[in-house]
């Protein structure tokens, strides 16, 4: 059992509460949020990861990934926030729920 | 219809209990997939060292980014661009002229202002620098010019608000673009597509890594301005829902 596994392990989990969220919650903001946990998770695995190759430095692929994932993700919730206040002004609700009764 | 106040996020019991179950089983299967991996593995590593000779960095990490996968960064810039292009897409505005501005600022306020600003370009200018031989480069640089022209904005300066519309593309484009100009005069002498000569190979970096800081800079920046809510005559009145 190496040390990068604690921190692997813990990005899984994270990943996965990310995904329960996103699965339970209605809320367009609470999804977009939930992503990010996701996105937290898979970045605290990409870094651990890294030192599995360690030589004279850690693998630089993965860590290339997270710096370029993590600029990225911040401006793919922008966007996102962007559609969810489009859906907003549109729709008049923020919220994704089922349609019992046909609209 | 009901109102947006009325739909909490109030679970229904069952489904709820089975969501759980079924992600907490996910979060089990990925731990056991990476108990499996060996602890020692023929990562990139190896091949990284061996080329970081001809990188003309000294960063493995920045050696990555910008020589042997710039590919990749190049399409990453890209969709940095894409991000802001479909907000303004969505908002039908080519630039963010006619966003209204914050208040003018206290005087606390505006002195904080001209202290901080001045230190976060010189702090990214120097971890644009330093990506050629430690922790740094294009990325982290962006990141903090881009919050810098935030703090304008919040501080009530006009920031990337006050850009022309020309000026704005140019300058959201402008990290791309530079990685396109590579990539086509490359193209020209038939060379692989993004492919550096090795003498020239750190300057290029850098000029293609300064380019892409600006362009990360305003794109942070005009995303996070862009999304404030302004209210405007066409927002007031909602498209037909059908």
């Amino acid at each position: 059992m190496s040390q990068y596994l604690a921190y692997s392990i813990t990005g899984m989990i994270i990943f996965a509460l990310g995904l329960h969220g996103l699965v339970v919650l209605s809320h367009i903001l609470r999804k977009i949020i939930c992503i990010n946990v996701m996105a937290g998770g898979v970045f605290l695995f990409l870094i651990s990861v890294a030192a599995r190759n360690f030589d004279e430095f850690p693998d630089p692929v993965p860590q290339a990934m997270l710096l370029t994932g993590v600029v990225v993700a911040l401006s793919a919730t922008a966007f996102a926030v962007a559609l969810a206040r489009r859906i907003y002004t549109v729709t008049g609700q923020a919220e994704l729920i089922e349609e019992d009764e046909p609209s | 219809m009901p109102s947006p106040q009325k739909v909490t996020d109030q679970l229904k019991a069952p489904s709820s209990l089975l969501l759980g179950l079924a992600c907490a089983g996910i979060a089990l299967f990925l731990i056991a997939a990476l108990i499996e991996l060996p602890d020692e593995a023929l990562g990139l590593t190896e091949l990284s060292k061996q080329h970081m000779d001809e990188s003309g960095v000294e960063h493995p990490v920045t050696a990555v980014l910008l020589n042997f996968r710039a590919y990749d960064t190049w399409l990453e810039v890209g969709v940095l661009l894409m991000a802001v292009m479909g907000m303004l897409l969505f908002q039908r505005r080519s630039d963010l002229r006619d966003i209204e501005r914050m208040p003018a600022p206290d005087p606390v306020l505006n002195w904080l202002i001209q202290l901080l600003f001045p230190m976060m370009v010189l702090v990214s200018g120097y971890l644009l620098w330093m990506g050629k031989f430690s922790s740094g480069g294009a990325f982290q640089a962006g990141v903090v010019l881009g919050a810098g022209g935030v703090l304008l904005w919040l501080a009530g300066h006009p920031s990337v608000s006050g850009f022309s519309g020309r000026l704005f593309r140019f300058l959201l484009t402008v990290g791309f673009g530079s990685f396109l100009l590579v990539a086509f005069y490359n193209v020209l002498l038939s060379q692989a597509i993004l492919d550096y000569p090795v003498a020239y190979a750190g300057t290029i970096i850098l000029i293609i890594e300064a380019a892409a800081t600006i362009s990360i800079a305003v794109t942070v920046a005009a995303l996070i301005i862009g999304l404030q809510p302004v209210i405007r005559d066409r927002d007031r009145t909602p498209l037909e829902p059908h």
